[in-house]
């Protein structure tokens, strides 16, 4: 490829992520237009809205019923219990890995204060890089440690259960477009949670992401 | 069909001149709404005014000169000047609340 080709080719790279981003952020104003979040797939018509007052009372008397369940399993432990295993087999200990982590947020804390500082002041670009690439490295460094973390821990009591919540929240503030109905009127997406679950991957993902959007800790 | 991924592009269009000047207006002007609900915000709604505020006070530090322009260029660049300022923010209101303290004790 010469010269020519290339920047032809970048330049096409570009305009290309310019216009997926502009996409995306018409998508995005979509969403945030109101508090709800429509959407379409395999020609249904979705939308996932925030919980009223009575499906509120089914996700607590769900999480309840959850917890109890695995309150009585003997095989699922607690955070903690894993991680006294881990140090007693010997293996990885996830305290240190928190340290490990606490230390590189204040590491990267550090440097952002210096970037700061220099976009307060000169602005050098090569500073500002130099500081930039730095926090980029300890970020990756980072997010590697909470992933094996993550990895640990995903079969913990708390893991389940916040999983579980989640899954179930996005299934109670999913609705579909009333096919038989000739006015716009949406009706529950799916009988059960089990219904829900069975579904395309893709669609089900969309859903819990889109639910995440909605929901928080306030409503 | 990629899923679109709200939280990574609401920063974004936070960011964006036309949201900034809704937002501007919003607080000015009694008629001009930022979302059709007048209440019960969803959490990008939230996430979103957080955002507006912060592209908000950053253009207010950019014109009152106390930072670069180039601050834009890079959200690792705002997110390191916004930590920065809240620090001397911080700093400057302690040394405040120390002095008005000695000052108090030096009259008495």
């Amino acid at each position: 490829m010469d010269d020519l080709e290339l920047m032809k080719s970048q330049e096409a790279q570009n305009i290309a992520k310019k216009l997926t981003e502009q996409y995306q952020l018409s998508k995005v104003v979509e969403m945030i237009k109101d508090n709800k979040i429509y959407f379409d797939h395999d020609k249904i018509k979705y939308r996932v809205r925030l919980l009223n007052s009575k499906e509120k009372d089914e996700y607590y008397e769900a999480i309840s019923k959850k917890h109890s369940q695995l309150l009585k399993d003997e095989n699922v432990l607690s955070e903690k219990m894993i991680i006294k295993k881990y140090r007693e087999k010997g293996l990885i200990d996830i305290n240190d890995l928190d340290e490990e982590i606490k230390k590189i947020n204040a590491n990267i804390n550090e440097y952002r204060m210096k970037l700061g500082e220099e976009l307060s002041g000169n602005a050098n670009k090569e500073i500002c890089e130099k500081y930039k690439s730095k926090i980029q490295e300890l970020f990756v460094e980072s997010y590697g440690i909470e992933i094996r973390k993550q990895n640990i821990l995903f079969t913990s009591f708390e893991e389940q259960l916040r999983n579980f919540g989640t899954k179930y929240l996005a299934y109670l503030s999913v609705e579909k477009e009333n096919p038989e109905s000739e006015k716009e009127e949406y009706i529950k997406a799916f009988k059960t949670l089990d219904d829900f679950l069975v579904q395309e991957e893709e669609l089900v993902g969309k859903i819990i992401l889109y639910s995440k959007a909605i929901q928080s800790a306030n409503n | 069909m990629q899923i679109i991924n709200p939280f990574s592009c609401v920063r974004k269009l936070a960011k964006q001149d036309d949201s900034q000047i809704t937002f501007s207006a919003s607080k000015e002007l009694n008629g001009v709404k930022l979302f059709l609900n007048e209440h019960d915000l969803s959490k990008l709604q939230r996430i979103y005014i957080n955002y507006l505020y912060f592209y908000y006070n950053l253009q207010q530090d950019i014109q009152l000169k106390e930072v670069n322009k180039k601050v834009l260029e890079d959200e690792i660049y705002e997110d390191a000047y916004s930590y920065y300022k809240s620090k001397v923010d911080k700093s400057k209101k302690k040394q405040n609340t120390g002095s008005t303290i000695r000052l108090t004790s030096k009259e008495e």
